[in-house]
């Protein structure tokens, strides 16, 4: 089941050769380790560019995003294995 | 010089994107809707493929075939990102690269190969980088020919992750197995003619008759037809930088539901004239014929005025609209909306108004069209869509804007 969440988060990330990689986050006060970052893409929000990460941790996706202008990291949906949006 | 051109195809490309994004989604089938609540799949993982699901199959059907099939709503700005590393890539091995629709490009390496070996080199590296790159749940089929038809062919008969090259000794064997629906050009009404005059397969075409072919499908097709027949096209390759300026400018949207008030349907003409117009102003580009295409069930009305002046003000092209709305005296609900804007010209092959309101006006949507460049679509947008959830740009499968955006670029990298 995807869930909006669009929460700010505090994540531990490594910049290294122009790229940014998310490492850990911490959500409700869990510390959540990351196992794989499954996609990265980007999106503009006019001149914005917005980083987002699909990340898999403990057998549920969860998709970060890096809004680059602010520095700030936001978690914008949670996904379980247990199942996907259906309609 | 033997001309090589490789066609590059992702295979059920929303899809697999949707399955590089989420790895729970990997090996099941899995189909994409355009939003929550839409009822019919517009792509199909090769896991729902493989039990019917096709794209265009709605949800209530596609239930029985497949109950249980994961439905995930889309995600445009993800496949376009990909698209554009996807081409970027292409770039890599040739100057000659074009961006046939979201997920296929075709790509001129006759000079370039040899720089990297040959085209098989060639397309191992692509795959490569793509996997590389991208993610590895992305395949690619690749085919390889001495022109767009035939490399187009090849890489539809191995799917997914094939690599097929065309060559003079497999050039009857590849015909021979195409179904007609694999070659470029043939649309299904073309296919439904040749079947009715008992040609079931391209290789048939050959020993038709040059009169009958004529007689059946005019002076064009029958010459066509029988290109295609031996595997001939001269086609070139089109880069996106050599794409003609587009003679239209549209912008189309189906509701959930049928909708009858008369406000909420301006509304959404509204919303669309506004994304459409904003385009053409970006992209310093004016029309005088507006079109509207409402539709519903069985009803479908297409109407447009055509006018002596230019204009890419949203209000002004609204207006027109509304009124072409309400001249048809529409009655019951309405499904589908489409604008468009036509008979473009470039803005400074235009007069300019000498009339100060015009001149105001060209001013407000001025700062507009940065404010929204700057911040963000409908960051500010017109009051008379407070009331309405806003309809935002989605891409375009077929890049029908893509020379406009390329344009829009271009300006805003000038200005």
């Amino acid at each position: 089941m995807s869930v909006l969440i669009h929460e700010p988060v505090a994540v531990v990330a490594v910049f290294k050769n122009g790229r940014v990689k998310p490492v850990v986050f911490r959500w409700k006060d869990k510390k959540i380790s990351i196992e794989n970052i499954s996609f990265a893409w980007k999106t503009m929000q006019g001149k914005e560019k917005l980083l987002h990460f699909t990340v898999t941790a403990a057998k549920t996706l969860y998709e970060l995003m890096f809004d680059i202008s602010s520095m700030t990291w936001s978690l914008e949906r949670v996904e379980t294995s247990a199942g996907v949006f259906t309609t | 010089m033997q001309t090589t051109i490789l066609h590059i195809d992702f295979n059920s490309y929303f899809a697999s994107v949707e399955q590089q994004k989420n790895p729970f989604l990997r090996g099941k089938p899995v189909g994409v809707i355009k939003a929550e609540g839409r009822t019919v799949i517009i792509a199909a993982s090769y896991e729902a493929k493989r039990r019917g699901v096709k794209t265009g199959t709605s949800v209530s059907e596609v239930k029985q075939l497949c109950p249980e099939i994961l439905l995930v709503p889309a995600d445009f700005d993800s496949y376009d990102y990909i698209t554009h590393k996807f081409y970027e890539i292409c770039n890599r091995y040739s100057d000659l690269v074009e961006l046939f629709s979201l997920d296929e490009v075709f790509l001129d390496v006759s000079r370039t190969a040899l720089l990297f070996g040959d085209a098989g080199k060639i397309a191992f590296l692509l795959k490569k980088d793509i996997r590389e790159e991208l993610g590895e749940w992305l395949p690619v089929s690749i085919g390889i020919a001495k022109n767009k038809l035939l490399a187009k062919l090849a890489s539809d008969l191995e799917k997914p992750n094939g690599l097929v090259e065309i060559t003079g000794e497999n050039l009857d064997d590849c015909l021979g197995r195409a179904e007609f629906e694999q070659i470029c050009g043939i649309g299904r009404r073309l296919e439904q003619r040749l079947r009715d005059m008992g040609i079931t397969q391209l290789l048939q075409i050959r020993s038709v008759p040059e009169r009958l072919l004529a007689a059946g499908f005019g002076p064009y097709w029958s010459k066509q037809l029988r290109n295609m027949s031996w595997g001939e096209d001269s086609s070139p390759i089109v880069p996106s930088y050599e794409l003609p300026l587009p003679k239209t400018v549209s912008r189309t949207h189906t509701l959930f539901k049928d909708v009858f008030e008369t406000v909420k349907i301006l509304a959404v003409i509204r919303n669309l004239v506004e994304e459409a117009a904003e385009k053409l102003r970006l992209a310093k580009m004016s029309g005088r014929q507006f079109g509207l295409m409402v539709r519903s069930g069985e009803n479908s009305e297409v109407r447009f005025i055509t006018r002596k002046y230019f204009s890419n003000d949203s209000l002004n092209i609204f207006q027109e609209l509304k009124r072409l709305f309400l001249s048809l005296k529409w009655r019951g609900g309405v499904r589908f909306l489409g604008v468009w804007i036509g008979l473009l010209a470039e803005e400074n092959s235009l007069s300019q108004s000498l009339l100060p309101e015009v001149n105001r006006r060209i001013a407000v949507l001025s700062v507009q069209d940065k404010i929204n460049l700057r911040f963000g679509h409908y960051t500010l947008f017109p009051a008379s869509l407070l009331q309405a959830s806003i309809i935002h740009p989605e891409v375009n499968g077929y890049l029908g804007d893509e020379r406009i955006k390329q344009r829009i670029n271009e300006i805003s990298a000038i200005f």
